[in-house]
C-alpha cells in the first residue's frame, strides 16, 4: 500500500512538473498585470465547490483555506494534482485565439497529531501565475532611417509560490483554531524581443526579472454544531498583510550576450523595493446532512487599493488596483452516503458550485475584471480506503471586451490524488 | 484504480502539451507600449575642431597653393619615398632621371600655375600616422618646376648635376634604405595638384635601359595661411586642411542605461553654398565622411564609429548596426568617449569641403535618431517612489 502511495504521488508530481513547463506562456494576458494572477487551491473538494473551502471539514481531504479544518485528522494524507485549462481570448478588435496550458495544482500534506484533535499541514502551491505572449508585426516610420519592419513580441513567465506550515487543534467539540505560517517566494521574468529584417539594427531582448519573498501569517477559527444526521459549520480565516521584499533587474540580450540594465541611484545593477499585499480574509459556513448532502459557502475579501509597491510592476499602481470580493459556494452529493458496501456509483460524490471574482487589478482605471464560472466535479473512491481521485472541472469568463479590454472564456479540468494512509499504528500482539 | 490514475495525469500531460502559435489578442489593450519608440535629439554641439590631418602613407600627396574665398589659403608640400632596384650593371652609365607625376586632383584656380620646387629629403622618415603638421628635414632646391597645363602625366627630368651626385646611390643595392626622396614645395601656386602615388615613378635611364623605381612613402604636409570665413549658419568642414567638426549628443538625458534598437545620425549638408565658387574655381565636395568618437586620451586613436557618403538629398546618414552598437555601448557605459567628430577619411589626401547646417538650422540641423523599445524605464525615478 505504501509503496502504491509513494510511487503513484511521485507520479503525479512529475507529471504536474512536466505539464507547467509545457505550458507556460499560453495564459491570460490580464496575468501580465501586478504580481500576476492570483491563483489559490484550497482541496479538489473545495474547488468544485466554487471555491468555497473556509467551513469544510472533511476526513478525506485536507483543506488549506482554513488551518482550523486541519484538527479533524485521523489518516496521514497526501495530495497532488494537476489541471489543464484551455482559453479562448476574444480582445475588442475581433482578435481571438484559443490557447492551452497546464498547471502544477498543488502538493499537500497533512499529519494527524492527535486523531481527530490536532493535525498538522503542509502544502507547497502557486500563489501568482505569469504566462501570456503576445506579439505584432509592423512597420515603423522611423524618419531618415525609412519604414523599418519589425516584430514586437511581449512574453511574461514565472509566479510567485507559497509554502505554507500550521497546526489545528480541536479545543472542544464545537471550536477548532488553527494557524500557519505562509512563505511566499518566486521569480517572475517579463520579455520583450524587438526583431527586425534590417541587418542595421539591433534584434534586442530585454528581460525583467523580479524576485520577491515574504513571511506570512494565517490564522483560522470553525464553529460546529451536529447532529444526528447534520452538521453546521461557521468558519473565518484570514492571511496577515505581508511586504514581499524583492529586488528587481532589467537584462539586454543581443544575440547571446547579456547584460544588465538600470543602474539605480545607489550604483547598483538591481534595484530593490517591496510590494504590500493586503490583508485576505474569508467567511463562510458548510452544512453537511446525512453524509449525503454538502452545502458550502464562502466571501473572500482583499482590498487590495490598499497595496503599494516601489519596484516596477506592470500596471502597479494606485488607480489600478481594486478591492476584491469573491464569494462562491456549491453542493456535494454522495448518493450512498457513508455506506462503503454500496455501489461505486453511489460512492462517487458528486459535486456542482459556481463562483463571482473580480480581479485585484485592472488594466482599465476604474474598471472591475469580473470572473465568472461554474464549477463542478466527481470524487472517486479507489479500492483503497481513504484515498479517492477527484476530477473537477470549471467553465467560465474572465473580463469583457468593453473599453479595448479580452474576454476570456475558460474550460479548466484537473486530476487530483488524494491519499489517506493510517501512519504510526502501534502493533499489537495477542 | 492504478489504471485509471495514470490514465488520467497522462491525458493532462498529452492536452498541455498542445500549444497554439503566438497571440495577438490584446494588442489594443497594450496599446502604445507594444510600439516601438524613435526619439530624435538635436545635437548639443556641432562647432569647427582643429583637427590636424593624418596625411602620411595616403595613396596621393598634394601639391601646391590655393587662396579661396570660402576657405582661405591654403598651401600644400608633398613628400615622395622611391625604393627599387637598379637593373642595369654596376657599371653602367645613368644618362637621364625623370620624375613621372600621375596627376589625379584639382583644388582652386585651374587657369592658375602649378609651380613648386623639387628638394630631397635628407633625414630617413616614417610614412605610417605621420600628421599634417610635420616638417621633414630637406636639402637645397635641385629644380623649380612649372606646370601650366593640367595634364595628367606631369614629368620633371633632373638636372644632371643631381644624377652626377646620385648616380652610385641610384645604382646602389641599398637604394631604398639611403634614399629617403623628394619633397615638393609649393613656388607660387595658384592651385593644388595631387599625386596618385600608384603611377607616380622615379625613372632612371642608363645604358642597359631604363629602370623604374616606385613610390615607397607618400606624406603631405598642410599650411593654412589663413582662417576660412564660412557664411553664418553654415559650419565649414575641409579635409587635409582642418576643420574637422566635434559635435555631442546628450544621450544620459533620454537614454540612461537602457536598450536601443537602433540609431541614425543625419548631417545636412548646403551643397549649393560648398560649390559657389570664382570662375573657373574648382573645389571639390566631401562626398565621403567619418564619424570617430575621440577619447580623453589624447595618445589614444579615435575610435571609428561609422561613415557616410553624401546623398543626392545633401546629408551624411551614418547608420548600421556598427553605429547602434557603438551608441548601445556608449548607454551601457561600457565605453566612453570625449566628444564626436566629423572627418574625411584617411585613405585619400584631398581639401576637399563641404558646408554643413549648424544647429540653428531647423529641420536641417544635425540629429540622431534612435529607435528604441516603448518600455523605457528611468530606474532612477523607480527606485525612489512608487512606479
Amino acid at each position: 500500500m505504501r509503496k502504491f502511495s509513494s510511487c503513484a504521488i511521485l507520479t503525479a508530481l512529475i507529471l504536474a512538473t512536466a505539464v507547467q513547463g509545457q505550458g507556460q506562456d499560453d495564459g491570460s494576458l490580464y496575468s501580465r498585470y501586478g504580481i500576476g494572477e492570483l491563483i489559490s487551491f484550497a482541496s479538489s473538494q473545495a474547488q468544485a465547490l466554487g471555491g468555497a473551502g473556509v467551513g469544510l471539514f472533511s476526513y478525506d481531504y485536507m483543506n488549506f483555506s482554513n488551518p482550523a479544518t486541519w484538527s479533524r485528522q485521523t489518516l496521514v494524507r497526501v495530495a497532488a494534482g494537476a489541471q489543464f485549462n484551455r482559453l479562448h481570448a476574444q480582445d475588442a478588435g475581433g482578435r481571438s485565439e484559443r490557447l492551452i496550458r497546464g498547471n502544477f495544482n498543488a502538493l499537500q500534506i497533512g499529519v494527524p497529531l492527535l486523531s481527530t484533535r490536532l493535525g498538522l499541514g503542509a502544502s507547497y502551491e502557486p500563489y501568482s501565475r505569469i504566462n501570456y505572449e503576445v506579439s505584432t508585426t509592423g512597420t515603423l516610420a522611423a524618419g531618415a532611417a525609412g519604414e523599418l519592419p519589425h516584430q514586437i513580441h511581449l512574453e511574461g513567465s514565472g509566479g510567485l509560490h507559497q509554502a505554507r506550515i500550521g497546526l489545528g487543534v480541536r479545543l472542544s467539540r464545537w471550536v477548532s483554531l488553527g494557524a500557519s505560517a505562509d512563505f511566499i517566494f518566486g521569480i517572475t521574468e517579463e520579455e520583450r524581443r524587438a526583431t527586425f529584417d534590417s541587418a542595421d539594427l539591433l534584434n534586442t531582448r530585454l528581460v525583467r526579472s523580479s524576485r520577491l519573498s515574504g513571511l506570512t501569517s494565517s490564522a483560522g477559527i470553525a464553529l460546529s454544531f451536529s447532529g444526528e444526521e447534520y452538521e453546521i459549520s461557521i468558519a473565518a480565516s484570514g492571511t496577515l498583510p505581508v511586504t514581499l521584499k524583492g529586488t528587481q533587474a532589467l537584462t539586454l540580450g543581443e544575440g547571446l550576450d547579456l547584460d544588465t540594465l538600470g543602474i539605480s541611484i545607489t550604483g547598483e545593477k538591481t534595484i530593490r523595493g517591496n510590494v504590500k499585499v493586503p490583508l485576505r480574509t474569508r467567511g463562510g459556513l458548510s452544512l453537511r446532512y446525512q453524509n449525503r448532502w454538502l452545502l458550502s459557502a464562502e466571501v473572500r475579501h482583499e482590498p487590495w487599493s490598499s497595496a503599494s509597491n516601489t519596484l516596477y510592476l506592470t500596471g502597479f499602481n494606485l488607480h489600478d488596483l481594486r478591492d476584491r470580493i469573491r464569494y462562491g459556494g456549491g453542493v456535494e452529493f454522495i448518493p450512498a452516503g457513508a455506506a462503503i458496501q454500496a455501489s461505486y456509483l453511489r460512492r462517487i460524490a458528486y459535486r456542482v458550485g459556481f463562483y463571482r471574482d473580480n480581479l485585484y487589478i485592472s488594466p482599465v482605471d476604474g474598471t472591475d475584471i469580473a470572473v465568472t464560472a461554474i464549477t463542478g466535479g466527481l470524487g472517486l473512491p479507489t479500492l483503497f480506503f481513504g484515498t479517492r481521485v477527484d476530477i473537477t472541472f470549471e467553465v467560465g469568463t474572465r473580463g469583457s471586451t468593453n473599453q479595448n479590454l479580452i474576454r476570456d472564456r475558460f474550460i479548466g479540468v484537473s486530476a487530483t490524488l488524494n491519499v489517506g494512509e493510517r501512519w504510526f499504528v502501534k502493533r499489537r500482539l495477542g | 484504480m492504478r489504471p485509471i490514475c495514470c490514465y488520467l495525469l497522462s491525458s493532462l500531460l498529452f492536452l498541455a502539451a498542445c500549444t497554439d502559435p503566438t497571440s495577438d489578442v490584446g494588442l489594443d489593450l497594450l496599446g502604445e507600449s507594444v510600439n516601438l519608440h524613435v526619439k530624435t535629439l538635436l545635437s548639443t554641439s556641432f562647432s569647427p575642431s582643429s583637427l590636424v590631418d593624418i596625411t602620411g602613407a595616403a595613396p596621393r600627396v598634394l601639391v601646391g597653393a590655393a587662396d579661396d574665398p570660402l576657405t582661405g589659403q591654403i598651401e600644400a608640400s608633398g613628400f615622395l619615398d622611391f625604393a627599387g632596384q637598379f637593373s642595369g650593371a654596376p657599371s653602367d652609365a645613368i644618362s637621364a632621371v625623370q620624375l613621372r607625376l600621375a596627376r589625379n586632383y584639382d583644388y582652386g584656380d585651374t587657369t592658375g600655375v602649378l609651380q613648386f620646387s623639387l628638394h630631397q629629403v635628407l633625414a630617413e622618415w616614417d610614412q605610417s600616422g605621420l600628421k599634417a603638421n610635420t616638417a621633414l628635414t630637406i636639402g637645397p632646391e635641385i629644380i623649380n618646376v612649372n606646370v601650366t597645363t593640367r595634364d595628367t602625366l606631369i614629368t620633371v627630368d633632373l638636372p644632371l648635376s643631381w644624377i652626377d651626385a646620385n648616380e652610385n646611390l641610384l645604382r646602389s643595392d641599398n637604394f631604398g634604405s639611403e634614399f629617403y626622396g623628394f619633397a615638393f614645395l609649393d613656388n607660387g601656386s595658384e592651385q593644388v595638384a595631387g599625386f596618385n602615388s600608384a603611377s607616380t615613378t622615379l625613372v632612371a635611364t642608363s645604358t642597359a635601359g631604363p629602370t623604374t623605381f616606385t613610390v615607397s612613402s607618400t606624406y603631405t604636409k598642410i599650411d593654412r595661411k589663413t582662417e576660412p570665413d564660412p557664411p553664418d549658419d553654415l559650419v565649414l568642414f575641409q579635409d587635409g586642411a582642418g576643420p574637422a567638426i566635434s559635435l555631442d549628443f546628450n544621450l544620459n538625458a533620454y537614454f540612461f542605461d537602457q536598450s536601443i534598437n537602433g540609431a541614425v545620425l543625419t548631417f545636412s549638408a548646403d551643397t549649393i553654398a560648398s560649390q559657389d565658387t570664382p570662375a573657373n574655381f574648382v573645389r571639390p565636395l566631401s562626398d565621403r565622411l567619418q564619424l570617430v568618437a575621440v577619447t580623453s586620451d589624447q595618445e589614444a586613436p579615435a575610435i571609428l564609429v561609422g561613415e557616410a557618403v553624401l546623398s543626392d538629398d545633401g546629408k551624411y546618414r551614418f547608420s548600421g548596426q556598427d553605429l547602434s552598437v557603438f551608441f548601445q555601448s556608449l548607454i551601457l557605459g561600457k565605453l566612453e568617449y570625449e566628444y564626436l567628430e566629423l572627418r574625411a577619411p584617411v585613405i585619400n589626401n584631398s581639401l576637399n569641403t563641404v558646408l554643413l547646417y549648424g544647429m540653428t538650422a531647423g529641420d536641417l540641423s544635425p540629429r540622431a535618431t534612435f529607435i528604441s523599445p516603448q518600455v523605457i524605464i528611468d530606474w532612477r525615478n523607480v527606485s525612489s517612489g512608487k512606479s
